[in-house]
């Protein structure tokens, strides 16, 4: 309570509420455009932090990396390009309803989920830190292995028609992950001599080349407008009944949002993900995912604006900065004299209470921002198509280029999306690819640390508890998933590949 | 008054008794940018921009401060060799420059760059969890003896790495050297018991310093850490391990003689300033000023041991 | 394209693949510092992996072949509208476009390049040649510029031009 009383008072000082609303603006525009991610948006920011105090400073980061987990979902919708990581699983249903022309009703449902995601990761944030703190400590490498494994038992029902194709797809993702310096040697694999791919194929190139490019090629065969379904340029928020519906998906995101931001490493990606395929599992209209179903955009939206709270915590309470984005508002804080770690509270707690009045305040501000810049994001996206295919091929350059300011980067994305267009051809699942390459170098290297620490015995993986439990948890999913694709084949024997329109 | 005004104010008071800027000698540019391969809020570029805001009023201009990140370094490199040697222009070196020349032999290596002067030693510490039974290297090997233990190094390619490699060679001990992506990563699993011990920076567990949640062990320089004087140095306690994280500047080839002049007036006077003392003090970086003379020289002997201790591991070529 | 020899192709791709990367995988240099999996351990695996997968789908496709050899002349499925070597046709010149575009970037810097780059798909795509695509073009590229050069201040590629100015 008494938190919530400094919070409050601190809520009360206009320079806060500003930095909030400037960095929530910033965010949204910057997780908007693809390539540009939370953690390069915030890095951009961080010069100006310099001259400002220092709680304005930090809320101003924080309200960035809020604001850009939202935004990362408009290009998922509009034009199948996650523009964050964490926001590929998005694209899965959210660009499906646009095609139905619900693309305001998609980026309703993932503003309103984004917003509930945010305000439930920060009282998290607020109150249960500490015991938080505590699972993030009981994570070992083991535990992180595990970890990875859940996030890929997922494949087995991403992977539409086809299981053994969802699986060559998802070896493809790994052996893509496996390009760059060794984790436990730390010697060059696959690098082919350019220093570039030293620290690895970003995912979000793939993502972009997968996604995004694929599409386009994909449609640059279909002439005219072909079928487009206009949308209109309103935004709706869901009505009662719908936001009834919606409250299992958000929950579900809420809780593994949670988990999944405070352990260092896992991050949103892996959150969202799981989070859409747990929504489905539960869900009264399991039917209706990967055709456009509310739910399937609302989980994953939830899960990683929780995720952007919650990834605080190993940061506020050890230093450590779980992902990108906590790093860079690390240096923030470091800039401005202040170390973030077990004495912050102790010694600047006007400060941690000023960040989350920040936060606060930057969760309400999503929906202000939202609604002043989609009208202009769905007018965009209804020009004739020509013009539009031009203008997504060139933001995806502009905003590939600008993450490593490498040309490298644009051939690997183009790769990506010639690749993508003969999966699609082929018919090869593309969810699995990008689980793969979201997961791999973290399955890899904790497994190998795992055995490093335990001189080569695999036990370590049954005497860890957090590790078996996941462990047993992913053959449940992957055992689950093989029941359904038996039973769906024995239900309609004849079915020649009834046509997952994800590829 | 803001940290800001402080600076100002200070400097100004400088000048009064004559140690600010080298009025003598006027620096050639009006802009000094200075680059570093990390991003925004890592290591050098903290460091960057913190010595950026005590540097501009020392030489009496404008310093701005450049992430040319990716390829760890080797685009750094190569942006660094194509820049004008007119003082325009600085990197700031870390072993990892060595590193990644060593490792992946980009087009442009260290051997393209000038080395202009070291401002500071990064210490580089052994480290266990407060509750750890381990007091001493001695109890550390003792306890690896006996089983199985595993000792935590930030990064696979890094300096800390190679000490604890080199710890484990001259103790004679057989233990697990885990790797992370991080020290960060790697303090939790000190914390939480996975290993015996880690080797990281101070700035890294400061935090954890302060709250008492971790214990120093060693230090791995040459000399006991005036911050921290009684923890003994690893070869004080017989283990002939000792490693010099420098964080030092250099340009490209063929920097004119008065620019170097100034930069060696310049740099000593700066980590005299006591406002600069008091923040790098903090951070526990030790001033380690080393002469442009002497500077290359060091650098190439640092590449040399780098390079064969990647070739005994076996980790490049022979 | 009918689902036989689609598997066949992407069969036969995923068998070159796993080839090449089992090739380039047991050349992964081995070091003193390696742990009970090596470097190579897990791209061997993977590359295995994928051997055996790939072999599976093409048995399989085989087979099904055997099974009812009229199936490869059984006309493709509906949902495909676009025949896939048009697709492929149409989409390797938005391909082209793009390689263009990272060829002539170092050189004549963003601005430029990405005004062609968006005039040259929207023409490609259909748009009719007139003043209006041109002003069109100018337009965008000069939104992404302000976008990207100047409120995010990233340093796009400069190219000769800039140095003019």
């Amino acid at each position: 309570m008494e938190t919530l009383a400094e919070v409050g008072a601190q809520l009360l000082s206009w320079q806060l509420l500003l930095a909030a609303f400037i960095g929530v603006a910033w965010g949204v525009v910057g997780g908007a455009l693809p390539g540009i991610s939370p953690s390069i948006s915030m890095a951009l920011l961080l010069p100006f932090t310099y001259a400002l105090e220092p709680t304005p400073a930090i809320v101003l980061l924080a309200a960035v990396y809020v604001g850009a987990e939202y935004g990362g979902s408009i290009p998922a919708i509009l034009i199948r390009t996650p523009g964050t990581n964490a926001a590929a699983a998005t694209v899965i249903d959210g660009y499906e309803m646009n095609l139905q022309g619900k693309a305001g009703l998609a980026l309703g449902i993932s503003l309103y989920s984004g917003v509930i995601g945010s305000l439930f990761g920060l009282l998290v944030l607020m109150l249960l830190s500490e015991p938080l703190a505590k699972v993030a400590l009981a994570f070992t490498p083991p535990a992180y292995f595990g970890l990875g494994v859940l996030g890929l038992s997922i494949v087995a029902s991403l992977s539409g028609e086809s299981l053994l194709k969802g699986f060559m797809a998802c070896l493809l993702g790994l052996m893509v992950a496996t390009i760059g310096t060794d984790p436990v040697t730390g010697g060059n694999r696959f690098t082919f001599g350019y220093p570039d791919l030293l620290g690895g194929v970003a995912p979000i190139l793939i993502m972009v080349g997968l996604f995004a490019l694929t599409e386009l090629f994909a449609q640059a065969a279909i002439p005219g407008e072909g079928n487009r379904v206009r949308s209109s340029p309103r935004i709706r928020l869901p009505d009662w009944p719908l936001a009834r519906r919606l409250i299992p998906s958000q929950l579900i995101g809420c809780v593994l949002g949670s988990f999944e931001g405070v352990t260092p490493g896992g991050g949103g990606t892996v959150a969202a993900f799981i989070s859409y395929n747990e929504a489905r599992r539960w869900s009264r209209h399991k039917e209706e995912f990967g055709k456009g179903s509310p739910e399937g955009v609302a989980a994953p939206e939830t899960a990683n604006n929780v995720v952007a709270e919650t990834a605080l915590v190993p940061l506020l309470s050890f230093g450590v900065p779980g992902s990108n984005s906590a790093a860079v508002l690390m240096g923030g804080f470091l800039i401005h004299g202040l170390l973030p770690g077990p004495m912050l509270f102790q010694r600047s707690a006007d400060v941690v209470y000023g960040l989350y009045a920040g936060l606060f305040a930057a969760s309400l501000f999503q929906l202000a921002v939202a609604f002043v810049i989609l009208p202009t994001c769905i007018w965009l996206v209804n020009r004739p198509k020509p013009y539009l295919t031009a203008f997504i091929y060139a933001l995806v350059f502009s905003g590939v280029y600008s993450i490593n300011h490498s040309l490298f980067d644009l051939g690997v994305v183009l790769i990506a999306g010639v690749v993508g267009l003969f999966m699609r051809l082929l018919r090869f699942p593309i969810l699995p690819t990008v689980l793969g390459v979201v997961l791999g170098f973290m399955i890899e290297s904790n497994y190998r640390r795992s055995l490093v620490l335990s001189g080569d015995s695999h036990m370590i993986f049954l005497t860890d508890p957090i590790a078996l439990g996941l462990l047993i948890f992913s053959a449940i999913v992957v055992l689950g998933s093989l029941a359904r694709h038996v039973y769906d084949r024995n239900r309609k024997p004849a079915g020649p590949a009834a046509a997952v329109k994800e590829g | 008054m803001n940290r800001r005004m402080q600076a100002v104010a200070l400097s100004a008071a400088i000048m009064a008794i004559g140690l600010g800027p080298l009025a003598a000698q006027t620096y050639p540019v009006k802009t000094v940018t200075l680059v570093t391969h990390s991003s925004p809020g890592g290591g050098s570029d903290v460091f960057l921009r913190e010595l950026a805001k005590y540097l501009a009023p020392e030489l009496g201009v404008d310093v701005v401060v450049d992430n040319v990140s990716g390829g760890s370094g080797a685009k750094a490199m190569a942006h660094m060799a194509a820049q004008p040697a007119d003082g325009s222009v600085f990197y700031a070196t870390t072993p990892t420059f060595i590193y990644t020349s060593l490792l992946s032999k980009p087009e442009k290596t260290y051997k393209d760059l000038e080395p202009l002067v070291n401002v500071f030693e990064d210490p580089e510490v052994i480290y266990t969890a407060a509750s750890s039974p381990v007091q001493t290297i001695e109890d550390a090997i003792k306890g690896a003896k006996e089983q199985r233990v595993s000792w935590g190094a930030a990064n696979p390619n890094s300096l800390e790495r190679q000490a604890l490699e080199q710890l484990k060679k001259v103790a004679g001990v057989d233990v697990g050297i885990v790797s992370y992506e991080g020290g960060g990563d790697m303090m939790l699993n000190v914390l939480n018991g996975t290993l015996q011990i880690g080797v990281g920076e101070i700035q890294e567990i400061r935090s954890q310093l302060d709250s008492g949640e971790v214990r120093l062990v060693a230090s791995l320089g040459d000399e006991r850490l005036a911050n921290y004087p009684d923890v003994p140095t690893a070869k004080e306690s017989g283990y002939d391990v000792s490693v010099r994280k420098f964080r030092g500047l250099a340009g490209p080839k063929g920097l004119p003689a008065d620019v170097i002049a100034i930069w060696e007036k310049a740099i000593p006077a700066l980590l005299e300033n006591p406002e600069y003392k008091k923040a790098y003090s903090e951070a526990s970086l030790l001033p380690d000023f080393v002469p442009h003379a002497e500077y290359g020289p060091f650098i190439d002997t640092f590449a040399a041991e780098t390079e064969s201790y990647l070739k005994e591991a076996g980790i490049t070529e022979q | 394209m009918p689902p036989l020899s689609r598997d066949l192709i992407g069969g036969a791709t995923a068998l070159l693949l796993a080839a090449a990367y089992l090739a380039l995988a047991v050349q992964i240099r081995s070091s003193a510092r390696d742990d009970a999996i090596g470097a190579a351990g897990l791209p061997k695996i993977l590359g295995v992996a994928m051997l055996a997968l790939a072999l599976v789908l093409l048995l399989r496709t085989g087979l099904a072949w055997l099974r009812a050899g009229r199936a490869l002349a059984a006309p493709a499925e509906g949902g495909q509208a676009v025949p896939a070597r048009r697709q492929i046709l149409r989409a390797s010149g938005l391909v082209a476009i793009g390689i263009l575009y990272l060829l002539i970037v170092p050189h004549v810097g963003y601005l430029p390049a990405i005004t062609l780059l968006i005039l040259a798909v929207a023409a490609y795509q259909g748009a009719t040649p007139s003043w209006r695509l041109a002003g069109i073009s100018i337009a965008g590229a000069l939104v992404l510029w302000l976008f990207f050069g100047l409120l995010l201040g990233i340093p796009m590629p400069g190219g000769a031009i800039a140095h003019w100015f």
